[in-house]
């Protein structure tokens, strides 16, 4: 790991100790409300930053999305963490905070770790073109058979008992689409970029590969 | 090859592009962008995705001979850069591909291992010679680019007008359900009062600020209410068929030709480098010779098929037999004049169904003859060149004549069926026939609802005015491209008379190409805009925009320098001999000498290529 991967790892790793610190003086004294509005804030500055923490660390860790079980992983992890969520209110309360860290904390891994696969692989149009066709006919064939998804929604935003039952994960597939396009875009116009200035730079592989010598070979060990 | 590559790209883009008449959203429009994006893109990218896909690496020391020999060749051929060589180990055989600036000779080890071996033996080496000479040539004619351009905006077009299709498919269902969920359920006034529940007080100026005032939101209901979507869905459907189906049908169809045509030209290559072909002849069998395997389980079998398949209809492997005979017989290589008719007569009218059987028609249909005449001069003309190089009159006379009828032919043929259907129809039932027009008029409007009135009042008044301007194209293609055709003729023939023109082995094709294109320009900017409105019975250029206006300037202005830069060249260079100056008067003649005595050298040596087809004894 060079020093700057280090340097951020350390710093992250401060970051969610303040964040714990903080925590504990939010839950365990009594303020003012001015007091209780500016730690609210740093509330809101905590979440932010638990969801940035695996963020940084996916990228500090980047060369891991080679592995397949990496992202068996995390994808377990999601789905898990899913579960925790949606069980609110049947579980402990810890638990189902638990759950819903562990869901958006894996999922911004996952969208880091397709970010960097995007970057490194040109498989950006074949994925534009698959997530945007399975977002509309999931939209669509969800819409057939659930039956009016406004209502849904509506019911899900005024809190009405009774609806919004099992959307969570359309939801989650859907948003998920929706925040890997734009990546898969950004993807695709740096891959582009990296075409043409291969293309500017011409026949860039030696012509003939040079002979490994008995010196570089063994300062490779 | 360019003209093919241009035509095919001027109607997958232009007739997407075309797509988008009558209509304020740019969808098509920006759906022909992206298919040229992603085609040069994939160009770009094509060496990087070859290498991935079969394991290709830079070839090692053990190599070291082989690219060296590539190199020296490379200078020989004329290229400035030498491509680099590739080793797999997967079968692979020996082929070229790149992009601009960046070549790769891409060879299996087992092939590269039987070339150096060979290399050491003088006999065989000229064997190999032969092989990579015939690869280069493929760099130097651009084969990688053109066939890259033109397969990649094949393939894109096909497979982006299907995600398209399904994509826009699913929008127009999504919104159907949302629309009959929406308006039954919904309204300005009821959202107000929901949202209110969320943000009190705000929830009103909300639901307006998104859905606009309740009798807005009448007017919009009534008019989405009006929406046929099954129309929508079934316009869609029409106009993404034709280029799935045309596109699919020229992949399959001309690709292989277009394959064998680049192999041919490379070997006219070896044939000029060399000076003899048998060297080529005999390394076909070394570089091909790959053993076919008996499959051993389902997968391979299953992949043996596959590769049979597309070795059938995509490679050029099965044409090697065309190949050797015409290195026996370059005569034959364009063959005989109804053949060539017939292919270039089904590739005109293939791409021009493209334009008319969508909405581009409501563009493309004012001026009809544009596409089939400007295609079918720049193809016979192009055809018609080795005729000319030749000297044959009686031959150009001939051949112009079989091509032109045969494309006429097939245009006519086509018109003819629609007009036998839609007469046939009239006379069992006027009513079917109104019913079919609908349809296809349908098939051209979007977000249409039902007509409430019949779109035809008088069906025999509408066959006869369908029937005369059908019929009256027919003679209008002949002679409009009968005489573009002799026009070029009579052009070219007096510019193969420009003996002392400098650097004439470069400059002379390269000035036909550019003649023939300003003259299917010149066509289709002053000669055929008059004729389609006298056709049409419109009023004289009432159609023609400023665009118009522009283009015809410019085109007007080139035809203007390039017959001042011909004369000039005329004056200049015709029936002068490059070697002694002398006046060498007379009609252009095949491996003509000059008529000076003392000087007697060939007035175009470099048409001449002089090379031995069998072994020296």
């Amino acid at each position: 790991m060079s020093r700057t991967a280090r340097t951020i790892g350390l710093t992250c790793w401060a970051i969610l100790g303040f964040n714990f610190i903080l925590a504990a003086i939010v839950a365990g004294w009594q303020f003012s409300a001015e007091q209780m509005t500016f730690l609210l804030l740093l509330a809101g500055y905590l979440i932010v930053s638990i969801f940035i923490f695996p963020a940084i660390l996916a990228i500090i860790y980047r060369s891991s999305f080679n592995y397949w079980w990496i992202w068996t992983a995390l994808i377990g992890l999601w789905i898990l963490g899913g579960v925790g969520n949606q069980l609110q209110g049947q579980v402990p309360g810890w638990l189902s905070l638990l759950g819903s860290l562990i869901f958006f904390g894996s999922w911004v891994a996952l969208l880091v770790g397709a970010g960097v696969v995007l970057f490194q692989r040109d498989i950006a149009l074949p994925l534009i073109g698959t997530l945007s066709l399975v977002f509309v006919w999931v939209a669509t064939i969800t819409w057939w058979v659930r039956g009016d998804l406004i209502a849904e929604m509506l019911g899900i935003m005024l809190g009405t008992p009774g609806t919004g039952d099992g959307i969570f994960w359309l939801a989650v597939l859907l948003s998920s689409i929706v925040c890997l396009l734009p990546i898969a875009i950004v993807g695709f116009c740096v891959t582009t970029v990296r075409a043409i200035r291969r293309e500017i730079r011409g026949n860039t592989l030696p012509a003939v590969a040079p002979v490994q010598t008995e010196s570089a070979s063994t300062s490779n060990h | 090859m360019i003209t093919i590559v241009v035509l095919i790209a001027l109607v997958l883009v232009g007739g997407l592009a075309a797509l988008n008449a009558g209509r304020s959203d740019p969808i098509f429009m920006l759906l022909a962008l992206g298919l040229l994006i992603v085609s040069f893109r994939q160009l770009l990218t094509w060496p990087d995705d070859e290498r991935r896909r079969y394991g290709l690496t830079p070839s090692d020391e053990q190599f070291a001979p082989l690219q060296q020999r590539i190199q020296r060749l490379a200078v020989q051929v004329g290229l400035p850069r030498s491509p680099i060589l590739l080793i797999t180990a997967e079968e692979y055989d020996v082929r070229v591909f790149g992009s601009w600036r960046r070549w790769y000779i891409g060879m299996d080890r087992q092939l590269a291992e039987r070339f150096l071996t060979a290399i050491d033996n003088p006999q065989q080496a000229q064997s190999v010679d032969a092989v990579l000479v015939h690869e280069l040539f493929h760099f130097r004619h651009n084969d990688n680019i053109w066939m890259g351009l033109a397969r990649s905006l094949l393939r894109n077009g096909l497979i982006l007008n299907l995600w398209f299709g399904c994509l826009i498919i699913g929008m127009v269902m999504l919104a159907n359900l949302a629309q009959d969920n929406f308006f039954a359920n919904y309204s300005p006034d009821q959202l107000a009062q929901t949202f209110n529940q969320i943000l009190a007080g705000q929830g009103g100026d909300l639901a307006y600020t998104l859905f606009g005032s309740q009798e807005e939101f009448e007017r919009i209901r009534d008019q989405a209410q009006h929406i046929s979507f099954s129309q929508t869905i079934w316009n869609i459907v029409l106009n993404i068929f034709p280029f799935l189906l045309f596109g699919g049908i020229l992949l399959l169809q001309f690709w292989r030709r277009f394959l064998r045509l680049r192999e041919v030209y490379a070997d006219a290559g070896v044939a000029q480098i060399r000076g003899e072909v048998y060297s080529l002849i005999k390394a076909i069998p070394l570089a091909g010779g790959t053993a076919n395997s008996q499959p051993t389980n389902f997968a391979a079998w299953l992949g043996q098929g596959l590769r049979a398949l597309r070795t059938r209809y995509l490679a050029s492997d099965h044409d090697l037999i065309d190949r050797i005979n015409y290195l026996h017989h370059p005569e034959q290589l364009y063959g005989v004049a109804w053949k060539y008719g017939l292919l270039s007569g089904f590739f005109v009218n293939f791409l021009n169904l493209v334009l008319v059987g969508t909405s581009a028609i409501l563009v493309i249909g004012n001026w009809p003859l544009h596409f089939p005449v400007v295609a079918s001069v720049i193809l016979i003309a192009l055809y018609l060149l080795p005729a000319l190089v030749m000297g044959s009159l009686r031959q150009v006379f001939c051949n112009s004549l079989v091509i032109l009828m045969i494309t006429v032919a097939i245009y006519g043929g086509l018109v003819l069926f629609v007009l036998i259907l839609l007469i046939g129809g009239a006379l069992i039932d006027p009513a079917f026939v109104n019913e079919g027009l609908e349809l296809a008029v349908n098939a051209f409007i979007w977000y249409s609802g039902p007509a409430t009135e019949p779109l035809v009042e008088d069906t025999w008044g509408l066959l006869r005015e369908v029937a005369l301007i059908n019929l009256l194209q027919i003679p209008t293609l002949i002679m409009v491209i009968g005489g573009s055709v002799a026009l070029l003729a009579t052009l070219i023939r007096r510019m193969l008379t420009w003996y002392g023109m400098p650097q004439i082995e470069r400059r002379l094709m390269r000035a036909v190409v550019i003649l023939i294109l300003l003259v299917a320009a010149f066509v289709g900017l002053a000669i055929l805009p008059p004729i389609s409105d006298l056709i049409l019975r419109r009023a004289p250029l009432s159609l023609p925009s400023l665009w118009f206006w522009a283009g015809a300037t410019i085109g007007m202005l080139g035809c203007l320098a390039f017959g001042i830069w011909f004369l000039r060249q005329d004056r200049r260079y015709a029936g002068r001999c490059p070697h002694c100056s002398a006046i060498v008067p007379g009609p252009y003649m095949f491996g003509r000498r000059c008529d000076n005595p003392a000087c007697n050298q060939a007035l175009h040596p470099w048409l001449e290529a002089h090379y031995r087809v069998e072994a020296q004894p």
